[in-house]
């Protein structure tokens, strides 16, 4: 991510041929991450279907956005859903890291350029370094792990049940609608969430920084 | 869904501030929900200071959305809460900015499409139109992997024949390759109904755009130019388009046009003009009249160039030639020429009225032959050349109204029979007159002296006197001139140098009624022409209490503006000067406070007319942003001189009021589909102060660069902080030799 801009400003002001490139990427990405996410859903046991848990899976967000076909554009995508992937992208770079570390028993660190995605780590993540790959399974992982964790961070399960629906690609007003509040609560509450994350991320960029 | 279920405030422990307000938020919006009465005060005091402002903002937005009132019940909750809360007039401001950006549609441009839905091979992502007779999708094509539009219209009972008919049209569009125009991709068959997939240009069509942005007479003529090498391109390859209106062009991202639906416009149409079957719907505005006529068979290129000319009329002058309901535009197409576009809008320049009617004429054959010969004009006009159209001698206009008043042309006849050849030459000057819409006014000033005068149109969008135009009367007065009805500023020179300079207004007699002011009285004499009221000239002591703002340059602004200088009210209009010029004291209107060092608070109308009588007038817009450029000059040049002193032009622009202004410019989206925006000829600029200082709330020290804020006023509104101060040119802007 661009430091602490949201990846949708920052979508909103690409030009025509960068939002091309970007929609392109996207569209190469989102299958495969789809794909991924059904084969480990089939893996977990049913518990997904259990009602009472509102951070749910991520992934069940994703199916369930993808079959009502909310997930097709770049600019649809909302700051919650990048900043997931952003949170992910910067958990798995410092996962890698300490493998590698580990692996050659030294406490040495890879030299940057061995590691995908991980340039950014200080100055934010591209586009391309967001969704440039296909997701591994352990990003998958890594990408559920997160997804938990950062519906902890919030206040209530209102809050986690509007970021999920978020994130499944629903309008402020849809979501509005569901809870019977005002569009403007939804509005604030949205807010109040990116806050949150967004101070996590920023957290986790300085603390991969000083590693 | 209802919320008992939800654990809420799991965490009150160590609460954020803005969670402190969305907690607070919830807890009123749950009370307005429940029918109890919510009292946002309370509120307000049961939160630490420092988020009281913050937190207002999202309760007035709660507020306003869940009692859900129209746009004028908000406008008075708006003014209450204002005097409840007048601490928090910023904030309210605020509110109101965002509530009206969250009802403009914000909300639209994250709206996901209803169902995935597939069309041939296509994804259907988002519905970016539907009309009467179709939709127009943004989708995605997986094969090429590339974003498209796909319209499919609903068209009913398709024969073979058509079905046929539309591949055939369908390829020959296909055919057109031109950067300003849409290229179709293909077309097809899916089940019952037909599609057109076609490039997808991200914009809007041009009649939102118009609703957003207002063309300058170089840029209309400029797009124009454009759609008119597109036209050429497509005529060239055989494919006329029959119905080019301002919604089948896309405007990018760039302001480029793209059209739209070449050759397929009756299959795509979005319903409101034309079915399948030929019967016309809705607006006919943009037909041509062999079409209007019954006759679109006989549509060819220059149908397309008719279309062409309206949609330049339309740039032009904000409207359609011809509206209304459809029966009557259709006879008016057939039957009636169109207002010409610089009797809406005299600043229009004359050459590309010439064009825009050239285009707009009833037979073919009078039009330009092809769309290059109308984008080649264009050009010479964008490149300063002379245009190749001609406008029609005056005997061929009056032939022309003739044709269309055969009554008037009989009376003429009967005329010529009845009276004598004296009788017959009144006659005809008067129809001349008549035919070019001119008015004969006389004119003198009080005591009768010696003036020379001349008479400055304005301009009806700016307000501004149009440089270009000015009609000197012949001698010294009292004087007689001939002129077209309208507003004009009105210059009175003296032999001595003395000067005034006024407006006055040119009535149309026949459907006008004089006013009360000297700006809009007038008087019908006798012979038919109209006696305007007489000009004061004053001394020249009468700028012995202003400043006087030298030189302040043109500084890129339009011609005929405040060249050599200006006097300028060092203070607002008092109520002592009121007192002084008429001998009473000011009507006492909505003044928030009295006394002879208040300001007068009055309508833009009566700020003129007293302007007029102290011997100055109101500045323009411009004067004050003149004015204001001055400032730093003079300021850097009191920095050098080691000078501390306020120099002329902040004395002039220092108040803490707002102040009118004799500048329009002020044009609101229109509520009627066919013309873009119109022109609110009874709002006036008001400079110095947002909507809250009119209304008297704010008072804010004397800041010059409050100049800067600017709002329309309903010229006839009095308001409490509204103001004015009034300016002399230094010398007569117009002097007649």
């Amino acid at each position: 991510m661009p430091n602490q801009h949201s990846v949708s400003q920052w979508i909103a002001s690409l030009k025509a041929g960068e939002l091309d490139a970007a929609q392109k990427l996207w569209d190469r990405y989102r299958p495969r991450l789809i794909d991924r996410a059904r084969s480990e859903l089939a893996r977990v046991p049913k518990r997904v279907a259990d009602e009472e848990d509102v951070a749910q899976n991520v992934f069940l967000s994703l199916c369930c956005g993808a079959a009502a076909g909310r997930f097709s554009d770049v600019r649809n995508r909302d700051d919650l859903w990048w900043l997931l992937l952003a949170m992910t992208q910067q958990k798995s770079v410092d996962l890698i890291r300490r493998e590698t570390a580990q692996k050659r028993g030294g406490g040495r660190v890879q030299p940057e350029s061995a590691l995908a995605g991980d340039s950014g780590a200080s100055r934010g993540l591209s586009f391309d370094q967001l969704i440039g790959n296909a997701p591994t399974p352990e990003f998958i992982v890594i990408l559920e792990e997160e997804n938990r964790r950062l519906m902890g961070l919030l206040r209530d399960d209102q809050l986690r049940k509007i970021a999920v629906s978020r994130i499944e690609g629903y309008t402020v007003v849809e979501i509005a609608s569901e809870l019977a509040l005002s569009t403007r609560s939804i509005e604030r509450k949205l807010q109040l969430i990116r806050n949150a994350w967004t101070r996590e991320l920023i957290g986790a960029e300085r603390g991969l920084e000083t590693q | 869904m209802q919320n008992e279920g939800w654990k809420r405030s799991e965490r009150v422990d160590g609460l954020s501030v803005e969670d402190r307000i969305d907690l607070a938020c919830d807890r009123f919006e749950d009370q307005l929900r429940t029918g109890q009465t919510a009292d946002l005060a309370a509120y307000l005091d049961a939160c630490d200071a420092g988020e009281r402002a913050r937190l207002f903002v999202e309760l007035v937005l709660v507020d306003w959305e869940l009692r859900g009132h129209g746009e004028s019940t908000k406008e008075i909750d708006w003014k209450q809460y204002l005097s409840r809360f007048p601490e928090f007039s910023e904030q309210l401001e605020e509110a109101r900015f965002m509530h009206r950006s969250a009802a403009s549609g914000d909300t639209l441009c994250d709206k996901p499409p209803s169902t995935s839905r597939r069309i041939g091979h296509f994804e259907l992502l988002e519905l970016i139109g539907a009309g009467a007779a179709g939709e127009v999708w943004r989708a995605n094509d997986p094969r090429l992997r590339r974003t498209i539009a796909v319209k499919t219209p609903r068209a009913h009972h398709l024969s073979d024949d058509d079905l046929n008919r539309f591949l055939r049209e369908g390829r020959a569009a296909a055919q057109l390759s031109h950067p300003r125009i849409i290229p179709v991709y293909e077309v097809g068959r899916d089940g019952n109904s037909v599609y057109i997939v076609s490039a997808y240009v991200d914009g809007h069509n041009l009649r939102d755009w118009l609703i957003r942005t207002r063309p300058t007479h170089h840029e209309a003529a400029e797009l124009c130019r454009q759609l008119a090498d597109a036209l050429h391109h497509a005529h060239e390859q055989g494919v006329v388009h029959r119905d080019l209106k301002p919604s089948n062009v896309i405007m990018d991202a760039a302001g480029q046009p793209h059209i739209t639906d070449f050759g397929l416009a009756k299959w795509a149409d979005d319903g409101r003009t034309m079915t399948l079957d030929g019967e016309m719907l809705g607006t006919p505005a943009y037909m041509s009249p062999e079409q209007a006529s019954g006759h679109a068979s006989l549509a060819d290129r220059r149908t397309d160039v008719y279309a062409l000319g309206v949609i330049l009329y339309e740039l032009l002058t904000g409207k359609c030639p011809f509206e209304g309901d459809p029966a009557r535009v259709t006879h008016q197409i057939i039957h009636q020429e169109p207002s010409p576009p610089r009797g809406i809008l005299r600043m229009i320049p004359r050459d590309l009225e010439t064009i825009c009617l050239k285009a707009l004429q009833k037979s073919p054959e009078k039009r330009y032959r092809t769309a290059q010969e109308m984008a080649v004009d264009l050009r010479r006009l964008l490149d300063g050349d002379s245009i190749i159209a001609r406008r029609p001698s005056l005997l061929e206009k009056s032939w022309r109204r003739a044709r269309q008043r055969p009554a008037f042309m009989a009376a003429v006849t009967l005329g010529i029979a009845a009276l004598g050849a004296f009788g017959i030459a009144t006659k005809l000057a008067h129809e001349k007159h008549a035919l070019l819409g001119l008015q004969m006014v006389s004119l003198s000033t009080e005591p009768p002296e010696e003036a020379r005068f001349a008479f400055a149109p304005l301009d009806d969008v700016s307000g501004e006197p149009l440089a270009d135009q000015v009609v000197y009367a012949q001698g010294s007065s009292p004087v007689q001139v001939e002129l077209k009805p309208g507003d004009y500023l009105v210059v009175a020179v003296l032999d001595d140098g003395r000067f005034h300079e006024v407006y006055r207004h040119v009535p149309n007699p026949k459907v006008e009624e004089p006013g009360p002011f000297n700006h809009s009285y007038w008087q019908q004499l006798g012979n038919g022409s109209i006696q305007l009221p007489v000009v004061a000239v004053p001394d020249h002591s009468v700028t012995k209490d202003m400043v006087l703002l030298e030189g302040t340059g043109s500084m890129g602004l339009p011609d005929g503006q405040i060249g050599s200088g200006l006097y300028a009210d060092r203070r607002d209009y008092t109520e002592a000067l009121y007192q002084r010029l008429y001998g009473r004291s000011p009507p006492d209107l909505r003044s928030i406070a009295h006394g002879p060092e208040h300001f007068v608070t009055v309508h833009c109308d009566e700020a003129i007319a007293i302007a007029e009588h102290a011997g100055k007038r109101l500045p323009s817009e411009v004067e004050y942003e003149c004015a204001f450029a001055y400032m730093a000059t003079e300021r850097s040049a009191n920095i050098s001189a080691g000078n501390n002193g306020t120099g002329a032009a902040e004395a002039f622009l220092s108040s803490d009021v707002a102040r009118w202004t004799t500048s329009r410019d002020a044009r609101i989206p229109s509520l009627h589909a066919e013309s873009a925006w119109v022109v609110a000829s009874d709002y006036r600029i008001v400079r110095g102060g947002h909507l809250l200082v009119t209304e008297g709330v704010i008072s804010i020290e004397r800041n010059p660069n409050r100049i800067g804020e600017r709002v329309a006023v309903p010229r006839s509104s009095v308001l409490p902080g509204l103001g004015f101060r009034c300016v002399r040119s230094i010398s007569p802007r117009f002097i007649a030799n």
